[in-house]
């Protein structure tokens, strides 16, 4: 920790300039590109949906704005499609193969670990090379090995230690997807101490446990009383206990318990992370407000049919950013992409995957 | 034709971040770029690629020498945009009333979306499915359960045979014709670890008994009801149709709440696991229905699988100790209710719907199994109202059950006792 902050030292001495980050969408024009999006998926059967993702994250980088100047994503929605297309081919096939054949299922899900993070590092490739802040695109250059380690060797070998090396785990994601990321031909570096990530992880794992205890223990002891029992009338109702204790347990402990750790590590990852040498970030989530947002989002989306969807997206959307800073170290427009032609970098090869999420979500 | 527009903006040189303030000037067919103390450049107007518009976002107009273009004023460069499907999609978007009724369509749409496209989705599956498929699928699956849970037999050959006699009876008696593919049937007798009494069919046709059950209920006239049960899960293809349910499920979700945010789309996949519990539910009514019939063809007592329900359920649970528990309380429990006045007996004879005479020869009905996969099926109006605890299992709570095979057969008892 104190060797980093010598290293950069100087950095804060050389800032002055704060640049706030700010979204400056609002729910009522989002509300009609989603209905529209979801309307238009409905309606083509589900096709439309890769053009509707790029609408959506357009709509998101274009409205969020930091030093006067918005991001962008230029992402097609037939690259999408046709990533699409490609993993869910993929999935068809293992699915198949786990029906008509175990051995050559394993042999695939086997053979699938050492592909994954090819999609992992191609993906990240595709996003950052698709998004742009001021006419400067974003990059990435992590290779094969390294996401290798991060995303497959790692949480395998955190499964021997009953997941209590996670933190290590995070870390090393973290290391892969901010240090590999670069901004024009910049880069960043990323790097924090291991406390950072522990201190979070005790506070979710006792929590769970906590609360586990006060929260569903009534519901099990309910269910094995039943089970010594006799009477069969109450199996039922045994069975309906402990279901709903199982989903208590997972919606009111341990998904607000990553949602917590989750928030704090987005603050350690912004707060660590220098670009170009020069400009560091801040964030200030505050994990409990976070969960508060998320919580009442999600009751408000439910209560509304999904009609409210939208207002929560932006109001999270509003929050994140309003918490992000950018303290810049020296004039921020001397930047120039790398990336050489702003229509042919991608090519429909690039795979993107749903659900990979670096952490740096703005 | 050579109305001029200004569009006052930001030029960026190509892949830099250092902008510099202009203007873009539109006259006829050309567009000049003037950018501030650096003087002017004329370009072709069919070569500048206009982005989209989004929401109130910054437009970005492309320039063929790469430059790219800036300006917050959006509603210009929709003047000059040529893109008509582009330009829908955002007048589409943009806030106003045409939006409230997508509002009031779009749930109701997703709604009939779900209701017709599962089904649609399962039908597709199943047509797809290759004619070796759920063969094959039998064998992969009794492989790995020989590997896991199950154990040879211990039925002494004799009994074996009878109860594949039995098997071959109900298998020939099937009703024709209903499906594209024909079933290879096979029985197959394991024995469980630890010893449960259960029964399954596989998709291609493949029964297991296990040993447990064979001891259990001795009675041919169960064991019958209970193959018959099986019989109706492979004619119905319910494994495959679960199966693709699951895939359609996933897909569906995916789409149309795709980025639903945090915490909301867990709990819309785990809302379609509860479902599929709905679907599988009404699965084993569709096969006890089909069951009655069949037993009927060979002769046997259409209703003799009640005294296996409760049995069965606690063989579903998913502790296998307090399942083991279950079943010797349940065993001791059915016994009893062998006697004359038990609970099942109640239901059968006592529980009749009002205005309808017991005595009286009931007018028989040809067994209709509803085929729509959706999960509002209902199998008699009075079992409509369920309780909410009600979807959470995977088969029926028994009364439901035994009420329908009570409504099934109802012609039968009273043909039993002249």
């Amino acid at each position: 920790m104190a060797g980093r902050d010598q290293n950069v030292g100087w950095v804060g001495a050389t800032s002055g300039d704060r640049h706030p980050f700010a979204f400056v969408g609002n729910a009522k024009d989002y509300f009609g590109i989603w209905i529209v999006n979801v309307l238009l998926s409905i309606v083509t059967l589900g096709i439309y949906g890769s053009w509707a993702k790029v609408r959506n994250k357009k709509y998101f980088y274009g409205h969020t704005v930091v030093d006067n100047h918005n991001f962008d994503y230029h992402a097609t929605g037939i690259q999408l499609f046709i990533g699409k297309l490609i993993v869910v081919g993929v999935l068809s096939v293992l699915v198949i193969l786990q029906l008509v054949s175990p051995i050559l299922y394993l042999i695939a899900v086997l053979a699938f670990l050492f592909v994954i993070p090819i999609v992992i590092a191609r993906a990240l490739r595709f996003n950052a090379r698709v998004s742009s802040h001021r006419n400067v695109r974003f990059n990435f250059f992590g290779q094969y090995g390294d996401a290798f380690i991060a995303y497959i060797l790692l949480p395998i070998a955190n499964y021997f230690t009953l997941f209590l090396c996670t933190p290590f785990v995070s870390r090393a994601i973290n290391r892969y997807a901010v240090n590999n990321h670069t901004y024009g031909d910049r880069k960043f570096s990323f790097d924090a101490d291991i406390g950072n990530y522990y201190k979070p992880f005790l506070v979710a794992l006792f929590s769970i446990i906590l609360l586990s205890i006060v929260l569903v223990g009534p519901a099990i002891g309910g269910l094995l009383k039943t089970a010594s029992g006799t009477d069969l009338s109450t199996d039922e109702t045994a069975l309906f206990k402990f279901i709903l204790g199982f989903y208590a347990l997972l919606f009111l402990v341990i998904v607000p318990a990553m949602l917590y750790y989750k928030a704090v590590i987005r603050n350690v990852i912004f707060n660590n992370t220098i670009l170009d040498n020069l400009h560091r970030f801040e964030s200030t989530v505050n994990p409990f407000k976070y969960l508060w947002i998320v919580l009442s989002n999600t009751i408000a989306a439910i209560v509304s049919i999904g009609l409210l969807i939208p207002w929560g997206r932006v109001r999270l959307a509003k929050y994140m950013a309003s918490c992000t800073t950018l303290l810049a170290g020296g004039p921020l427009d001397g930047y120039s992409s790398d990336v050489s032609d702003t229509t042919g970098v991608v090519s429909s090869e690039y795979v993107d995957m749903e659900g990979i999420d670096i952490g740096i979500g703005i | 034709m050579s109305e001029t527009l200004d569009i006052k903006g930001r030029f960026y040189p190509p892949q830099s971040s250092e902008g510099c303030d202009g203007t873009l000037r539109i006259r006829g067919e050309t567009v000049f770029a003037t950018v501030f103390d650096e003087g002017r450049v004329g370009l072709p107007r069919h070569e500048i690629r206009i982005e989209p518009r989004i929401g109130t976002m910054r437009r970005k107009i492309y320039l063929p020498n790469g430059f790219v273009f800036e300006t917050e004023n959006t509603a210009a460069v929709d003047a000059i945009d040529t893109k008509k499907r582009w330009k829908a999609l955002a007048r589409l978007e943009k806030t106003g009333w045409h939006l409230i009724p997508f509002a009031i369509f779009t749930p109701i749409l997703a709604v009939g979306f779900y209701r017709l496209m599962i089904p649609l989705l399962i039908s597709a599956g199943l047509f797809f499915t290759p004619d070796g498929l759920p063969k094959r699928i039998d064998k992969a699956s009794l492989g790995s359960l020989d590997k896991i849970w199950m154990r040879p037999t211990n039925v002494d050959a004799e009994r074996q045979r009878e109860l594949t006699a039995l098997f071959e009876q109900l298998v020939a008696a099937r009703p024709e014709g209903r499906e594209r593919r024909v079933p290879n049937y096979e029985l197959k007798f394991r024995r469980m670890r630890p010893p449960t009494p259960n029964a399954f069919a596989l998709p291609g046709g493949t029964i297991v008994l296990t040993d447990s059950l064979i001891r259990d209920f001795g009675d041919d006239d169960v064991l019958a009801g209970i193959i018959a049960h099986e019989i109706a899960h492979v004619e119905y293809e319910h494994s495959l149709r679960q199966i693709y349910r699951a895939l359609g499920m996933a897909a569906l979700i995916n789409m149309i709440a795709g980025d639903a945010g945090p915490m909301l789309e867990d709990l819309l996949l785990e809302g379609s696991a509860l479902l599929s519990l709905s679907f599988s539910r009404k699965h084993e009514l569709q096969a006890d229905s089909y069951s009655v019939p069949l037993m009927r063809e060979v002769g046997r007592r259409p209703d003799a699988i009640l005294g296996f329900f409760e049995t069965l359920e606690a063989g579903e649970m998913v502790l296998p100790s307090i399942a083991t528990k279950r079943r010797e309380q349940s065993k001791s429990k059915i016994e009893k209710e062998r006697a004359p006045k038990s609970e099942i007996d109640r239901l059968l004879y006592e529980n009749v719907p009002e205005g309808s005479d017991p005595e009286a020869p009931a007018n028989y009905e040809p067994i209709k199994v509803e085929e729509d996969d959706d999960d509002t099926a209902t199998y008699g109006g009075d079992l409509k109202a369920k309780k909410a605890k009600d979807w959470f299992s995977s088969h029926p709570l028994h009364q439901e059950r035994i009420e329908n095979i009570k409504r099934l057969t109802r012609g039968d008892n009273v043909d039993d006792n002249p």
